[in-house]
């Protein structure tokens, strides 16, 4: 089939299942709806509008489904036993966007379909087009799905597709599960009988927990089964890392660390006596923060475990990932204590401030403390997270000479620091001079002009020496030739045969970056010969030195051609 | 036979069948309770009576039923559908739920079911549930909210 008439066949297909869907979905709710009203005192209008939409639902079921059947047979059978269709993006396209969709609608009637179970089923709010929806979008999940699952992903755009799919749903299901325990644990904390009389509540078996530990069994269940079921074992895919690293560990990092954050200010506040109306619900954030901590803290540890585990057998990509894992917590870790030095020079900044004033401050010492609270909470935070994961990183370097310092992660994150201090250092001069010159000019040079700047001097006096420190790193790493190694990299494509790919695997390694991969669909070849490592390693000298940064390899009559390219 | 006919034939039967049955309990399980009036000094008889007479277009009998605050100005074709992506007055049935009655006031759950034709993938149904409070007057319960044809019909 070619790529036009495949369009066309899968776009109809698409058309016609989703009035087939929705006649379906129809006369289910009419169906449902008039079962269901054994509590209903009256109805009004009811038969003009059962016969209607019976009349819409009949014509769009009907010929929808015929249709659909008609078009979807063609395409079934073309794809029987052809890899190339099976494998071919517009096909991959449209079931994974179809699993994506009717998951979208199963989940969500779903949840509100167990919290009327939940509810104790009452007859009155029981909703018919919920569990009509349920049934046909569960319905097109189960049977593509199961079309999706026997065929296999033949292709690397099938893989990818697939991946996309089920690194999205598993996303959405950690998230939910996660958020759900945390809500559903901080609500039966406030409920204890320990808060006093200043809490004000209603029931705890209500909409709000009810629709927590919905979200914990589906989003838990969704999760465990995308992650643990269809994401196993796909440890050489990026999008894996991006779920593990940038998800899991980074976002369940920062939750975690935000929540610690509240919880030690609240408590410096407290112990500081900036909270004078005391009574004991002010504690109550510790029903949210620990439980968050408990959690966020699960996440990070099982998917640190997860990709730990995944680096080993992925052997070349190995310090990639531990490499970005370190860059993303230092980050974390020195942006949260640049915050908390900023805070804490705002303290003498603004007393400074009030004490040159002539103005009246009102309530100025509860706000100090507020202030300190928080610079505290930050600093304690902040400080061993940058330091245990900076201290890492240096061994790192120390360990793996230039071609550590020539890492993009590492250069990626000297460049942004650099930026955003630059940056920073650029908009508070800008700040400060128009604030003296406008003060001069104007003959109000006063206080209110270090009142106007004050910002600007706290971010100033911070960006300066962050900007000198790792403006001395990046300035040391040139000098130990990073440049140069740099010049050296070769974006490698590879074209070979199935047969190659364990030799395509090694040359991998043995250069320590990503390979752009097009499978060769000629003759297949013959069985490819051992290739020594001085011979590999010849290869690898032979790309370093090659003419053009891009390079191609070509793994053809058990030999390999190293052919140095531009794109024109 | 063949899977696929076998799956085309068992799916063929199911969508058969469920035509069969909705199309008999369209024709046989509607209006027979709209067709019961209730008891016109109850909250429910108030509720059911203001729904007939709007869908009896007749506007001041609808009114008899509600609060003299609570007077209705506009018809259901004065509507502006369209904001609500209908093409024109649906077609709608509401559904009365139980009532709760509290010294001389009662509130009750109605489901408001409109029709509309929109795109191939969306269905038609939209429903929604509105709490019609009633106040006793002079023995007979009258309508104080909703307290006009927006609330009731405008939902999307």
């Amino acid at each position: 089939m070619n790529t036009t008439k495949r369009f066309f066949f899968y776009a109809v297909s698409l058309i016609t299942l989703g009035m087939l869907a929705t006649g379906v979905s129809t006369i289910l709710t009419l169906c449902f709806s008039l079962l269901s009203k054994q509590e209903v005192i009256s109805q009004v209008g009811g038969r003009s509008f059962a016969l209607e939409t019976l009349s819409l639902s009949i014509p769009m079921l009907i010929i929808g489904g015929v249709l659909w059947v008609f078009f979807w047979r063609i395409i079934q059978k073309t794809a029987s036993g052809n890899t190339t269709e099976t494998g071919s993006a517009i096909r991959n396209w449209y079931l994974n966007l179809i699993l994506l969709a009717a998951i979208s609608t199963a989940i969500p009637a779903a949840a509100q379909f167990l919290q009327w179970l939940m509810q104790g089923c009452p007859g009155t709010q029981f909703s018919s087009g919920l569990l009509s929806m349920l049934i046909v979008a569960g319905a097109i999940w189960v049977y593509h799905y199961r079309v999706e699952e026997k065929e296999g992903q033949l292709s690397s755009v099938a893989k990818t597709l697939r991946r996309w799919y089920t690194y999205i749903i598993s996303t959405w299901g950690l998230i939910w599960l996660s958020a759900s325990l945390v809500q559903l644990l901080y609500t039966a904390i406030v409920h204890l009988p320990v808060w006093g009389t200043g809490t004000i509540q209603g029931a705890f078996w209500d909409y709000p927990v009810r629709s927590y530990l919905t979200g914990i069994l589906l989003g838990g269940a969704i999760w465990a089964f995308h992650w643990l079921k269809l994401a196993r074992g796909d440890t050489a895919s990026t999008l894996r890392q991006v779920y593990l690293y940038l998800i899991a560990i980074f976002g369940g990092v920062t939750a975690g660390l935000t929540a610690l954050i509240i919880s030690l200010y609240k408590v410096f506040y407290f112990a500081f006596g900036g909270q004078t109306n005391y009574t004991g619900s002010y504690f109550q954030f510790f029903g949210w923060t620990i439980p968050t901590i408990l959690i966020a803290s699960t996440i990070w540890a099982y998917h640190r475990k997860v990709a730990e585990e995944e680096t080993e057998q992925v052997k070349n990509l190995r310090f990639s990932y531990q490499r970005l894992h370190s860059y993303l917590m230092s980050l974390i870790g020195l942006s949260t204590l640049v915050w908390g030095l900023i805070e804490l020079l705002r303290i003498p900044l603004g007393l400074l401030v009030n004490s040159l004033s002539q103005a009246t401050v009102i309530g100025s010492s509860v706000l100090w403390k507020g202030y300190l609270g928080l610079c505290l909470a930050l600093l304690l935070v902040a400080t061993p997270v940058w330091l245990y994961y900076w201290n890492k990183i240096i061994k790192m370097v120390a360990a793996g000479g230039v071609e550590e310092r020539s890492a993009r992660t590492r250069r990626i994150y000297l460049y942004l620091i650099l930026g955003v201090a630059i940056v920073t250092l650029a908009a508070d001069s800008i700040n400060i001079v128009y604030q003296v010159l406008n003060g001069l000019l104007q003959g109000t040079f006063g206080v209110s002009v270090l009142r106007n700047s004050d910002w600007s001097l706290q971010t100033i006096i911070i960006a300066l020496p962050v900007l000198l420190y790792h403006w001395n790193i990046l300035k040391s790493d040139q000098r130990l030739g990073v440049e140069t190694v740099i010049l050296r990299e070769k974006t490698v494509t590879v074209l070979a045969g199935e047969e190659a790919v364990d030799l395509v695997n090694k040359i991998g390694e043995r250069l320590g970056s990503r390979m752009r991969l097009l499978r060769y669909r000629g003759q297949p070849a013959e069985q490819l010969p051992e290739f020594s490592d001085e011979e590999i390693n010849k290869l690898i000298s032979d790309i370093r030195a090659a003419s053009t940064s891009r390079v191609m390899l070509v793994i053809a009559d058990k030999r390999i051609q190293v052919l140095p390219y531009e794109e024109k | 036979m063949k899977s696929s006919s076998r799956w085309l034939l068992v799916s063929g039967t199911a969508i058969g069948i469920l035509i069969i049955a909705a199309t008999v309990l369209a024709l046989t399980m509607t209006g027979e309770k709209s067709g019961t009036l209730l008891a016109a000094d109850t909250p429910g008889g108030t509720v059911q009576r203001f729904f007939l007479a709007l869908k009896a277009e007749d506007y001041a009998q609808a009114n008899s039923y509600l609060t003299a605050e609570t007077q209705i100005t506009m018809s259901l074709g004065d509507l502006d559908w369209s904001y609500y992506g209908y093409q024109e007055k649906p077609n709608w049935q509401v559904t009365l739920g139980k009532s709760t009655v509290t010294a001389n006031e009662a509130t009750m759950d109605v489901v408001i079911d409109n029709f509309r034709i929109n795109t191939p993938f969306d269905n038609p149904i939209k429903s929604h549930t509105i709490t019609f409070h009633l106040k006793q007057q002079e023995n007979l319960w009258k309508i104080y909210t909703p307290n006009d044809l927006w609330q009731i019909f405008g939902y999307y």
